[in-house]
């Protein structure tokens, strides 16, 4: 097995396991505010991720 | 000079490890909800002898969904079962009550009780107080009980919940990796440290102090988290306590450590001097962190005698979610780490070119 077979193992485990726990009868999630809260704080990850992922290749091809 | 990078910093599976771990952190984090509990007691006092009705307003439970809903006080090892129980919907219910307390009860609170077979058996401690008068022997108080319940356990998956943290408890994927990361990266820098001392090696002295800079974005965010934190649980973001000044003497350090760098201008004489420092500052810093606060009294779990995480803090289902949270984060700032690295490393290079 390599290792992006193996990660990908691991996360689809995990994400199952995630996936089981939303709960609708939640009372912080009950509103329309909270997806809201969770999108933006998604899209702040995703902006850190892009920005790392990007600095990595820039480096990369500074060093070659 | 040699100019060469460590093998491990130009690795790529751990980077896209760390984001993915911290995704599934942020997300899981956020979507698992927090078990059942009781938030407040309504009325919080009754006089003895007086016909009582009191609310319990429970969080997130189930107690018109359970049907089989039952609550019971408890004062001075003697428990009291409600048998007039009003559940009015999922998280409000009622109950007449009524107290007559013998001369050998000692003290004057009950801890309310609730189980079902949804949310298991849940509890909010010294809820009601009763205020003292004379004893009648006429009246029907409630009767002291043998109580009995179906099942313990809460059958969802959620989060502990917690009487002062709630849903703030979810921090602990970001407050505590902070500080396992800042350590992380120190030892890191000291191991870096050490090896120029031994080699001469510019390229370790690069890493060092790259690993400080980080470190103190950590404890930076570390302290951030903290107060953010102390504020909702603790009422203030910086009571006197003796970790957080701790941590706050620890970050001083590492800065004292830049600006001792950034006042030497000499190369070879800056990374020898800061190398030797680096050595000292973790010495003192460990010192700050981990044992002062354990010698003292501290809010914090797991120092001055309190309990640290315990099974109920720290349940499997939030042990799903804080070891990602700890690799993730501590791989994120490694990566973090490298990237500065490789960049001084090129910069050096073309110092050397010119």
């Amino acid at each position: 097995m390599n290792k992006s077979t193996l990660i990908a193992a691991v996360f689809t485990a995990l994400f199952s396991f995630s996936a089981q726990a939303s709960g609708a009868d939640d009372l912080m999630r009950s509103g329309l505010k909270y997806p809201v809260v969770v999108g933006v704080l998604l899209c702040i990850f995703g902006g850190i991720a892009v920005f790392m992922i990007m600095l990595e290749r820039r480096i990369s091809k500074l060093e070659k | 000079m040699k100019t060469e990078i460590p093998n491990w910093l130009q690795q790529k599976w751990w980077k896209y490890t760390a984001l993915l771990l911290l995704f599934y952190v942020l997300l899981g984090g956020l979507i698992v909800p927090l078990g059942p509990g009781i938030e407040a007691v309504s009325p919080i006092s009754f006089k003895q002898n007086t016909d009582a009705t009191i609310i319990v307003h429970g969080y997130n439970t189930h107690f018109s969904t359970a049907g089989n809903t039952q609550v019971i006080l408890k004062h001075a090892k003697k428990y009291f079962c409600v048998n007039d129980l009003m559940v009015k919907d999922e998280n409000n219910l009622s109950f007449p009550f009524k107290f007559n307390p013998d001369s050998s009860d000692a003290g004057n609170t009950f801890d309310v009780i609730v189980n079902n077979n949804i949310d298991g058996t849940i509890a909010l401690r010294e809820a009601i107080t009763f205020v003292r008068g004379e004893k009648e022997d006429s009246i029907t108080a409630t009767q002291a009980c043998e109580p009995s319940v179906g099942s313990n356990l809460h059958t969802g998956f959620s989060f502990p919940y917690r009487e002062i943290l709630y849903e703030s408890i979810r921090n602990t994927f970001y407050h505590v990796p902070m500080w396992f990361s800042m350590m992380l990266v120190l030892i890191i820098s000291l191991v870096y440290s050490i090896k120029f001392l031994r080699t001469g090696n510019r390229v370790f002295d690069i890493v060092a102090s790259e690993s400080v800079i980080v470190a103190l974005l950590c404890g930076v965010l570390g302290l951030t988290t903290g107060m953010i934190w102390a504020n909702y649980t603790w009422g203030s973001p910086w009571p006197n306590d003796p970790k957080l000044n701790g941590a706050a003497v620890g970050v001083l350090i590492y800065v004292a450590y830049l600006i001792l760098r950034g006042a030497i201008a000499d190369g070879v004489k800056r990374a020898r001097i800061s190398a030797v420092y680096n050595i000292f500052a973790i010495v003192i810093y460990i010192m700050f962190i981990f044992i002062i606060p354990r010698i003292t009294d501290s809010l914090h779990p797991g120092n001055g005698g309190n309990p640290a995480f315990s099974k109920y803090d720290l349940d499997s289902h939030l042990r799903l979610f804080f070891y990602p949270a700890v690799i993730g984060w501590v791989l994120l700032f490694c990566w973090m780490v490298s990237l500065r690295v490789r960049l001084k490393i090129i910069e050096l290079k073309k110092e050397e070119n010119e």
